[in-house]
């Protein structure tokens, strides 16, 4: 049996150990703690921007694809290219006050502002905005003159009467044939079929007739059949090199 | 060193260790053959002794005052080694009790704590009944403990107390006879 002493020496013994066990404890746990706390606080940040939206990869996809947003209108606005001839002209015509007009003007601004859209591709959003306003306009266009049949586009080109430029326009107006004037054949840019005649309604207004159903309204403008001619082929240039490359 | 309280107080107050020395030179022997009466083995009993002074050197319980400090260091004393009967029960051990040396142990321990040689002759016969008569004589008669006292550390009520004195003493009366203990002398 132990004495006193030995009983007294061993206790404090036992004290002291315990509690340098429990310093080493604290000092373990101050580490771990100090180990876990950064990465538990990265963890709740990166959460954080993941919970916000931050890190989704919508947002990637979302500015990588308005490049592609804008490739994308840039071919819409080269297949519906033909058709924005007739924009063009009608921008030459657009301070004209016909109310025949009105439709066609409405794509005056489409052409350009695409165009515009494709140079500014550094402003996506601005870009898509308009196109996203231009492609149903020339979509309408299209339509259009799809439905006067495939010599409409021919048709569509140069029209030249007599040293007169003339310009299709779709209107609700009714025009009826007047006074025989030849055969489109015989004009500047007109189809081989069908016959051209003026609009009891307007001196201006010409209509080209295929059939009795299938008939074409043109209306005059200022400029001068060279000039028209001209423009034309820079823009015959250009659609045939983008329907190509497309 | 006045009844173990001012003592501990200044170990756990103002770290004196030698508050702590103190406590363990009044009360040692004693909780070391209290501790006894209820593991009935002295060498389980000095270490559940040692469990003890180091439980209150380390965790530094508060002492209240609500009773004696011997009183309240023999409760911790008494819930460390019903703990340890606890564990002993789950792992089933080879029992020490009749080793030799160990009743050596106890007779030093009985001859220096006790001193009279009578007592020491009551505190064998003792040592013979069961645990819960051994810790109440112990308390009361050698510890001089009230009833009271002696329930607060047994954890029972005082009637239960009284009840259990009262068996204990028939019992250990009966013990004494049977080893020719002289009644005349006491």
């Amino acid at each position: 049996m132990k004495k006193h002493e030995d009983t007294i020496r061993e206790v404090h013994r036992r004290i002291n150990e315990y509690e340098a066990e429990k310093k080493l404890r604290r000092t373990r746990n101050f580490k771990i703690a100090a180990a876990v706390t950064p990465v538990c606080a990265a963890a709740v940040v990166g959460v954080g921007l993941w919970k916000g939206g931050a890190l989704s990869s919508d947002n990637a996809k979302m500015s990588g694809s308005n490049a592609n947003i804008i490739a994308t209108e840039q071919n819409t606005t080269e297949v519906n290219t033909v058709p924005a001839v007739v924009t063009t002209e009608a921008t030459i015509k657009q301070n004209e006050p016909a109310t025949a007009e009105v439709k066609t003007t409405e794509a005056i601004p489409v052409q350009h502002e695409t165009t515009e859209a494709a140079a500014k591709q550094t402003e996506p959003v601005t870009a898509e905005v308009k196109t996203t306003e231009a492609v149903p306009t020339q979509q309408e266009t299209t339509e259009a003159s799809e439905s006067s049949q495939g010599t409409m586009r021919d048709m569509l080109a140069v029209k030249s009467v007599n040293g007169i430029v003339y310009l299709q326009f779709i209107s609700s107006d009714v025009y009826t044939c007047g006074e025989y004037i030849g055969e489109s054949s015989e004009f500047i840019g007109f189809p081989e079929e069908g016959s051209i005649y003026l609009s009891n309604e307007s001196p201006d207004v010409i209509i080209l007739k295929f059939t009795a159903d299938n008939e074409v309204t043109l209306k005059k403008t200022d400029i001068s059949p060279e000039q028209y001619q001209q423009e034309y082929e820079q823009m015959k240039e250009m659609i045939d090199s983008k329907r190509a490359a497309f | 060193m006045d009844n173990g309280a001012s003592s501990y107080r200044r170990f756990r107050d103002n770290g004196d260790e030698h508050g702590l020395d103190e406590i363990i030179i009044g009360y040692r022997d004693g909780l070391m053959l209290y501790l006894t009466s209820i593991v009935g083995n002295i060498h389980t009993a000095e270490e559940l002794t040692e469990d003890t002074f180091v439980l209150i050197g380390t965790k530094k319980p508060k002492f209240k005052g609500n009773s004696s400090f011997k009183t309240w260091l023999y409760t911790i004393g008494r819930n460390i080694a019903i703990d340890y009967l606890r564990k002993k029960s789950r792992h089933a051990s080879v029992p020490m009790d009749e080793l030799p040396e160990m009743q050596s142990d106890e007779e030093e321990l009985e001859t220096a704590y006790i001193k009279k040689e009578q007592q020491i002759t009551v505190h064998k016969a003792m040592r013979k009944l069961n645990p819960e008569y051994q810790q109440i004589l112990w308390l009361t008669y050698f510890e001089e403990m009230s009833s009271k006292e002696a329930a607060d550390v047994m954890k029972k009520s005082i009637r239960s107390v009284e009840s259990i004195l009262y068996r204990a003493r028939k019992s250990l009366r009966s013990q004494l006879e049977k080893e020719g203990f002289d009644y005349e002398k006491t």
